[in-house]
């Protein structure tokens, strides 16, 4: 009689972990298949201040690098880089590596010269952060954008 | 009376000893469903879904600001903020609300702005919002993007 009574429990409880265990999986197996969390990067810069007060230092201005994002006709998708006048390239990830040396040396060393980043309407925003990204890597934050192109 | 003892299978003997124990195995399962709640990433209202530009270099956007707006630029032009469209009416009002409620005495703000595009959005559409900011002395403006893709890939054109 002790026996079947001791039997009948232990049946219970192993019943009632059934459900517990299968919920835990399914919550498991859907974690899984989640992705996991990819942090974003931000790239800073800086907008035109129309309003802002101007310095008074008497050094004179620095003249801006000036780099155009052109679209190509022949692609869509694709850009054409031009940085004071001179063409580096199209968008390639070798083109984007250049632009940093570019800088650098347009600049002669100056990590606080001013860079304008003019680009065409009709370029994607990929190819516009590009620069920035380059920006960063020449490690010359003076980054503005100019409007009017 | 002995060879049918034998034979006879005791009840209680799966139950006690024979049984298989899954007390490490539920233990196992609930370190992993902890792991993988921790990490996995819940739907963020405030970032729409699109293909994000990877750079290679820029800071990592763990701890934003606080009062930090967010505006989502889809492939299209269309704008959004927190999963809701804006005309540029609309827009244009809510960057307005922005700068009165944080500038200073001097009409000067620091108030951050984040424009978060898609890759394959036209530059046109990006700087009528860009303008929209200048017009409204929000200065302060920075790019969202992803780090460098682990296969090596930047998702070029």
């Amino acid at each position: 009689m002790a026996r079947k009574i001791k039997t009948r429990v232990s049946d219970e409880m192993s019943s009632s972990f059934t459900s517990m265990i299968d919920i835990v999986f399914l919550l498991l197996i859907f974690f899984i298949l989640q992705p996991f969390k990819e942090t974003e990067l931000k790239l800073g810069a800086s907008l035109p201040q129309s309003g802002a007060p101007s310095s008074e230092s008497t050094a004179p201005p620095k003249v801006d690098i000036k780099v155009q994002i052109r679209p190509v006709p022949a692609n869509p998708n694709g850009a054409m880089y031009i940085i004071d006048g001179r063409t580096v390239g199209m968008a390639s990830t070798r083109v984007y590596n250049r632009i940093a040396g570019v800088l650098i040396q347009r600049s002669n060393g100056d990590k606080d010269a001013p860079i304008s980043i003019l680009p065409s309407g009709n370029v994607n925003f990929q190819h516009v952060l590009r620069v920035l990204d380059a920006c960063y890597r020449a490690k010359m934050p003076n980054v503005k954008f100019g409007f009017g192109s | 009376m002995g060879k049918k003892q034998m034979n006879k299978p005791d009840p209680s003997a799966a139950s006690d000893g024979g049984g298989f124990d899954m007390t490490s195995m539920i233990d196992v399962t609930f370190l992993l469903l902890i792991f993988f709640m921790t990490c996995t990433e819940m739907a963020d209202s405030s970032k729409s879904k699109m293909e994000v530009t990877r750079v290679e270099n820029g800071q990592p956007d763990d701890v934003p600001e606080p009062d930090r707006l967010l505006i989502n630029i889809l492939k299209d032009g269309k704008v959004q903020i927190n999963a809701v469209d804006y005309s540029e009416k609309a827009l244009n009002d809510i960057l307005h609300a922005h700068y009165v409620m944080s500038k200073g005495a001097a009409g000067e703000t620091e108030k951050p702005i984040m424009i978060r595009a898609d890759r394959r959005t036209k530059y046109k559409d990006v700087q009528v919002v860009m303008k929209m900011c200048m017009d409204q002395k929000l200065w302060k403006i920075s790019f969202a993007a992803l780090g460098k893709d682990p296969k090596g890939q930047q998702g070029e054109n």
